[in-house]
């Protein structure tokens, strides 16, 4: 076990549907609420994370590990090879990658990020959706949030007619 | 069981993907909109109706000035949101706010709006001065109508007249200045050449 690094603590997540997830204490820390937990001595060697299953905390987990070495302050060897642009500009393309998922997992990703307290990963699930909303006409928009529309004609019709020039 | 998870189905419509999130949350997501479509959500489905409306920032994601801000009836959902919008006008370069706003306290950052010319208030509570209060060096329609200001409110009002050196049309009526005696009042003619004063 000498081979592994100094410092590199590990942690162990537990979904509630029985997964268990080894990160690097890290990673796991890109989570303010875990990063709480561990501050304040709240957590053994592993973690229960309640509401999140294992696919969605493996998503999870992805994106941490992902985001670590930049945000992290111990990671500088990373920084010292690649330029800080580059690195960037290629967590932009991997971000886009990663949000590519359907509706629900994205849904439940907001939830996680929410709960987990990480705010990048709530900000690119976040973002996505309100540019979905954003470049969609409201019959695609309902679909892809599954709203059903239960207007009757003529009040969405007032509706719209209250507030004309946010539908021009 | 049959039944019963026949009306819990057919009573879930209202919540969609989105309106399900706990609301802090869907309030931080929503306010990412822009003001328009922040404003079309409400065409959605009855959920949405007024969910736009509660979103804290909705008026301060509107990218432009604002000029004239008017409002004449308030539901209860507005009501909770004009001490915002009267807090994201103050840097909005705003030059007329008319609000009829029956009981409504409105907030001290109305008097913070310097770029206001014309200010008419109607049926609420003024507010204190707030210490930040520098005047409005445009203003010259000031018009309060059934208003209620705090006790010693004659001083506040001379105050504010005082340090609005271009006002031209001042319109008090039924002002409830909760003097304890009443005030002596004498009428300047400021830097305007015919200052033009009603009291009803």
């Amino acid at each position: 076990m000498a081979t592994r690094e100094a410092g590199k603590k590990m942690i162990m997540l537990k979904s509630p549907d029985g997964m268990e997830f080894e990160v690097e204490e890290a990673v796991a820390m890109e989570s303010q609420t875990i990063r709480k937990m561990i501050e304040d001595d709240c957590a053994d060697t592993a973690i229960l994370i309640p509401n999140i299953n294992s696919k969605i905390l493996s998503r999870v987990i992805e994106y941490c590990n992902k985001h670590v070495p930049t945000t992290g302050a111990t990671g500088a060897a990373a920084s010292d090879t690649v330029a800080p642009a580059a690195l960037a500009e290629d967590l932009k393309i991997w971000d886009a990658e990663f949000i590519k998922v359907n509706r629900a997992t994205r849904f439940d990703l907001i939830q996680a990020a929410s709960y987990l307290n990480i705010k990048g990963l709530l900000d690119l699930t976040s973002q996505t959706t309100i540019d979905t909303i954003s470049d969609n006409s409201l019959e695609e928009i309902r679909s892809f949030l599954s709203t059903k529309n239960d207007y009757l004609p003529e009040e969405e019709q007032t509706i719209r007619r209250e507030n004309q020039w946010a539908f021009q | 069981m049959a039944p019963s998870r026949r009306r819990a189905r057919s009573s879930e419509p209202a919540a969609d993907l989105l309106t399900s999130l706990p609301p802090p949350l869907l309030d931080s997501i929503l306010t990412r909109l822009g003001l328009r479509d922040a404003v079309r959500t409400s065409a959605l489905s009855r959920a949405w109706r007024r969910r736009w409306v509660d979103l804290p920032c909705v008026l301060l994601r509107y990218p432009g000035n604002i000029s004239n801000f008017s409002i004449h009836s308030l539901d209860k959902h507005s009501v909770r949101r004009v001490d915002d919008w009267l807090i994201a006008l103050c840097n909005r370069g705003v030059r007329s706010i008319d609000l009829q706003a029956p009981g409504l306290a409105i907030h001290s950052s109305v008097f913070l709006c310097t770029s206001l010319v014309c200010l008419e208030l109607h049926l609420c509570s003024i507010p204190p001065l707030p210490v930040e209060f520098t005047g409005f060096p445009v203003l010259k329609q000031l018009k309060l109508m059934v208003v209620k200001f705090p006790p010693n409110g004659e001083i506040q009002l001379e105050a504010i007249i005082n340090a609005s050196p271009l006002l031209d049309t001042l319109t008090l009526s039924y002002v409830d200045t909760r003097s304890e005696a009443l005030p002596g009042w004498v009428i300047g003619g400021g830097q305007s050449p015919e200052p033009n004063y009603r009291f009803q």
